[in-house]
């Protein structure tokens, strides 16, 4: 595909917006137009980050519990502990399962955000009325090309390393545990004839165990089923925020040779085409995010940024490659002072 | 050719899951001595999969090697100064490598 190689053609909305304030009434409704596609592309890129932040907080997040489990579980552990009690083992007695807080993912969610802020306040500045610079739109639509690489690179990633909800697992494997010790006990009981219960009620408790092994393969079931569903959830937003960005920047570049009924039929067509990824069909989703990680890579239009950004990784990753830890072989170690 | 980044952070999630199956076996007393350390396998593991998403990580298949013997060792460890030991290695691990 040919490409209008004008630098400010480059230059986003915004600077579609300078020139169309200057040429009259036509101009300036073919900006506006633009302008709300790029305030819908700012909210559903917003809508991805939330969705980046959600799916990194719940795959650490214990499971909810009532007050009521809360105190009576505080109530167990505290009068029946041997540690010295103190601040921090009193919050730790009411919560023992808060997660930590990862200061690099707040970083890189508020970095993320700060971006589209920045991208964003062109047009603020534009609906206060005020001039904006050709410098200004440039570095605008380096952000709007910028964050569209971002989405289109997230997307793929996530799709292809998927959440684990670590502690909802690991509540539902003790709770496995406990269930079969406690069913091969009564089946132990019920062959040797041992205890004091009799055959009915043992019988009756292996019955019961084994109806609690059934709902509890029904727990299990949601939780991997709730996984998939922050995966789908996730990779829908960013793909939908990645592939709106760049259908726009894309119309955004030929916007001197589009008039506003084409302009007023094209935008439209974006927004609906991006609002159609819900996730729901996650196969061609996920190709979806594939593919467009190729796109991005091979055609011109986008491959300096991709590239730039890629590169800016590997030499990352290149310098961590020379770093090489050897494990210990014996995997004693002394006990700890604590 | 399978995903090392994908079977990195596959055996590293398992590790955190069997240490924090451990964590909630264990008696108050112990989850007292053990939270420092659960928290800091949680945050490194964060870590390692948000270098791994933002690409500026690439896993080898070394990598991968070191992270499953870590996960089986998580996994035998039979009292709690070898989960102790296994999470430091972990720790020093993924912060070395990856952080």
């Amino acid at each position: 595909m040919s490409r209008p190689k004008s630098k400010i053609k480059l230059a986003w909305v915004a600077g579609v917006i300078i020139g169309g304030v200057s040429l009259g009434g036509c101009s300036v409704e073919k900006a506006r137009t633009l302008q709300g596609a790029a305030v819908q592309f700012k909210t559903e890129s917003l809508a991805a980050i939330d969705a980046i932040d959600a799916m990194r907080k719940r795959e650490l997040e214990p499971p909810a519990r009532s007050q009521a489990e809360m105190r009576q579980s505080f109530i167990n552990r505290i009068l029946n502990s041997k540690v010295e009690i103190n601040s921090t083992v009193i919050d730790l007695a009411i919560d023992p399962f808060q997660p930590p807080k990862v200061a690099e993912w707040d970083d890189f969610i508020i970095d993320l955000r700060n971006q589209y802020e920045g991208f964003s306040s062109i047009f603020d500045k534009l609906n206060s009325g005020s001039m904006i610079s050709r410098q200004e739109a440039q570095k605008s639509a380096e952000y709007a090309k910028t964050l569209t690489v971002q989405m289109a690179l997230l997307a793929d990633a996530i799709s292809k390393n998927p959440p684990m909800l670590t502690q909802y697992r690991g509540g539902a494997i003790v709770r496995f545990r406990k269930l079969r010790q406690e069913y091969q006990t009564v089946l132990s009981k019920i062959k040797n004839g041992t205890g004091t219960e009799t055959l009915q009620q043992l019988n009756q408790r292996k019955s019961d165990l084994e109806n609690q092994a059934g709902e509890m393969m029904g727990q299990w079931q949601e939780i991997k089923q709730e996984e998939q569903r922050i995966l789908e959830a996730t990779v829908a937003q960013c793909t939908k925020a990645a592939i709106m960005g760049k259908e726009l920047i894309e119309v955004a570049n030929r916007y001197d040779n589009l008039d506003i009924a084409q302009l007023n039929t094209l935008i439209p067509r974006i927004l609906t085409t991006a609002s159609a990824f819900t996730g729901r069909d996650y196969t061609s989703l996920k190709l979806k995010a594939t593919g467009m990680v190729s796109q991005i890579q091979t055609d011109p239009f986008w491959s300096g940024v991709t590239t730039k950004l890629l590169n800016r990784a590997n030499n990352a990753a290149a310098s961590r490659s020379q770093i090489q830890v050897a494990l210990p072989s014996d995997p004693t170690l002394p006990l700890r002072n604590r | 050719m399978p995903d090392q980044n994908r079977l990195f952070l596959q055996h590293a999630a398992h590790l955190l899951n069997e240490l924090e199956i451990r964590y909630l076996e264990a008696d108050f007393d112990e989850q007292v001595y053990l939270k420092d350390d659960l928290d800091q396998a949680m945050s490194d593991f964060s870590k390692a999969k948000l270098a791994i998403l933002k690409k500026t990580v690439t896993c080898t298949s070394e990598d991968v090697k070191q992270m499953r013997q870590l996960r089986q060792r998580m996994s035998n460890a039979p009292n709690f100064p070898q989960i102790v030991s296994t999470i430091a290695s972990f720790a020093s691990f993924v912060r070395s490598r990856f952080l």
